[in-house]
């Protein structure tokens, strides 16, 4: 910590708000941790400026409950710089998932425009201006979200691709996105948002920013960020949907995903989180697995290579 | 007083800072609202900061014991799911919006309540303690297939709660005789006296008492002589009414300077203040039980320490 933490505890009792002292501590944390979060930096890498936007960001969104709670539940500057590290951590995680969003949004109105059998409920009728499959109009779907993204997920022969870091890739080709979109339309029986075809989508196409990527040992983190292709140092060969699986892993799940048979503490080790963050770590990690790998013959053996890939390039 | 210089930050986030105030949480306005240290008592209802290193968080008191608490945990921030109770920014002094996480609370050592913040109504208590705890819930599809940050978010107290929890019980550990060993004096070399004095920072005459059980010592200087006597004297338990009148909250300020004198941690500062005590009142009134705050109250007089201090 440096000079910007000597006095900015004791600044904050006697103002009630953070003054300068607080301003640059919460500037010298965000500078670290925005760093952890390669989906956010600008093309022209970090600066001061662009660590000042996003932490003009944060304390515009966040910063009346963060002075609150530093003042309610900080009992020195250890405590208050822990608390504010988390609280930016949180937010740039929100953030970072945020991203490509808007970007998977216009790609499925596109889709929904540019195809005849989708379109959207007429004026007059409930759900208006929702999207079906074309026909006569339905209502708008009331059911379980989660069947949806089910009917996602059985599309076959999606060839997924990562589209979080970088270089952001397309979803997938355009015709595997319609046949995604026809699946969820006919399981739904009903009209949906483009809203909620987007956040179907989020969940088929699992983003690659995960809470405990920030706390992987930096060496770790910079070797699993960096694009597998461009490794010189790969020699073997791996199968195709293997490596795909690979590259949309984050790289805490990748760390992760070797030891995930092994009991908690190990994880809690590996991701240098608590219990209970490694347990939902490691939850979703296998739900995410499952969720990737096919249930047919092979799902041993492309579980093992993707297992292998994560520990050859962790 | 403050610099008003802010070299460098624009006036916009300057500006933001100022708007985003609390200063009816500052230290001075929570001591005018609640009085000072030495008047604290936990009571349902109440918000606390606990505290343990680093990690501090909020918690609602349900249920206080003599030495223990059951408490939920409280995030600054409005959530909204299956297992939590937002309360908005009018519900609290926090004046900001919170939420109780009712399926999460467990019991807590009263060594860990720091200082209390604020109070909810009983109701709100009332309402938390009906909630059915983890076990006692069904499993829950709205919560299990929940915002991932709400997830995180859930996990994240948990740990910290737990970290916190950690120390449920007393952190002051009385000496057990199997931590004693029998000195053998015939066989050891005089020159392991002036050693255990040296490394004690004591007289000749001190060390020596404290060698020959006349003295109390702290678990850190027994330590010293069974390293270099190969035993130590047995030392007496600590009365289970003096730990755990040094677990109050009352007393956890007294503690802090006793640590931060020593360079020691809390949990040392707390045990060596423990036998102290002890020592003194040993002193002062033979065998007969006292009142351990006066003795405490006695003791930071004469060590010029005031236990209503900041801090």
């Amino acid at each position: 910590m440096g000079e910007a933490a000597i006095d900015a505890y004791r600044e904050l009792q006697e103002l009630g708000h953070l003054d300068r002292h607080g301003l640059d501590l919460l500037l010298e944390l965000t500078g670290q941790e925005v760093q952890r979060f390669p989906v956010l930096r600008p093309s022209s890498g970090w600066s001061a400026e662009s660590v000042l936007d996003w932490t003009l960001s944060f304390f515009a969104e966040r910063g009346a409950a963060v002075t609150a709670a530093v003042l309610a539940q900080a009992g020195d500057l250890a405590s208050m710089s822990r608390y504010l590290r988390i609280s930016i951590r949180n937010f740039l995680v929100s953030e970072a998932r945020k991203t490509p969003s808007g970007s998977v949004r216009r790609k499925i109105e596109d889709l929904l425009a540019a195809t005849p059998k989708f379109g959207q409920v007429p004026a007059g009728h409930a759900g208006a201006g929702r999207w079906q499959l074309s026909g006569t109009p339905r209502a708008p779907f009331a059911g379980d979200p989660q069947s949806l993204v089910a009917a996602a997920y059985s599309v076959p022969g999606v060839a997924v691709v990562r589209w979080t870091g970088a270089r952001r890739a397309p979803l997938a080709s355009d015709e595997a996105l319609v046949r995604i979109l026809d699946a969820v339309f006919s399981a739904a029986s009903g009209s949906l948002e483009v809203a909620d075809l987007t956040w179907i989508f989020l969940q088929r196409f699992p983003a690659a920013v995960e809470p405990a990527d920030a706390t992987l040992d930096p060496a770790a983190f910079d070797w699993a960020v960096a694009p597998l292709e461009e490794r010189p140092d790969v020699l073997v060969e791996v199968g195709a949907q293997a490596q795909e699986v690979y590259e949309q892993l984050s790289p805490s799940q990748r760390a992760l995903l070797p030891h995930l048979e092994k009991p908690v503490v190990d994880h809690m080790q590996v991701l240098g989180i608590g219990r209970s963050q490694a347990y939902e770590a490691a939850r979703k990690l296998k739900v995410v697995i499952g969720d990737l790998v096919p249930e047919d013959d092979l799902r041993g053996a492309m579980v093992l290579e993707v297992v292998r890939l994560c520990v050859v390039y962790p | 007083m403050v610099s008003d210089k802010r070299d460098g930050l624009p006036q916009e986030f300057v500006a933001l800072a100022q708007q985003a105030a609390a200063p009816q949480l500052t230290e001075s306005a929570l001591r005018l609202r609640f009085g000072p240290r030495s008047g604290w008592a936990p009571a349902p209802g109440q918000i606390w900061r606990v505290t343990r290193n680093d990690v501090g968080l909020l918690v609602l008191l349900l249920e206080v014991g003599v030495d223990s608490v059951n408490a939920a945990p409280i995030s600054v921030e409005s959530v909204h799911a299956a297992d939590t109770l937002p309360i908005d920014g009018g519900g609290t002094a926090l004046g900001v919006p919170v939420t109780v996480w009712p399926g999460l609370r467990r019991g807590l050592s009263v060594g860990v309540l720091d200082r209390p913040v604020a109070e909810v109504t009983t109701a709100v208590v009332g309402r938390v303690i009906g909630w059915p705890t983890r076990s006692e819930e069904p499993v829950s599809d709205v919560v299990r297939r929940s915002d991932p940050a709400v997830s995180e978010a859930r996990a994240m107290l948990e740990d910290d709660l737990a970290a916190v929890a950690d120390v449920l019980g007393s952190d002051v550990e009385p000496l057990g005789p199997e931590m004693t060993g029998e000195i053998d004096f015939e066989n050891l070399p005089p020159e392991a006296f002036d050693e255990v004095a040296e490394r004690l920072g004591v007289s000749m005459q001190v060390a020596l008492d404290m060698i020959d059980g006349k003295r109390v010592s702290t678990p850190g200087q027994e330590m010293i002589m069974r390293e270099v006597l190969g035993g130590s004297p047995a030392a007496a338990a600590l009365p289970p009414g003096l730990v755990t009148e040094l677990q109050q909250p009352r007393w956890r300020g007294l503690v802090r300077q006793c640590g931060r004198l020593d360079r020691i941690t809390e949990e040392a500062a707390r045990t060596a203040l423990a036998y102290d005590v002890i020592a003194m009142a040993a002193r002062q009134t033979g065998g007969q039980e006292p009142s351990w705050p006066d003795r405490i109250r006695r003791w930071s007089e004469s060590h010029q320490l005031d236990p209503d201090a900041v801090g």
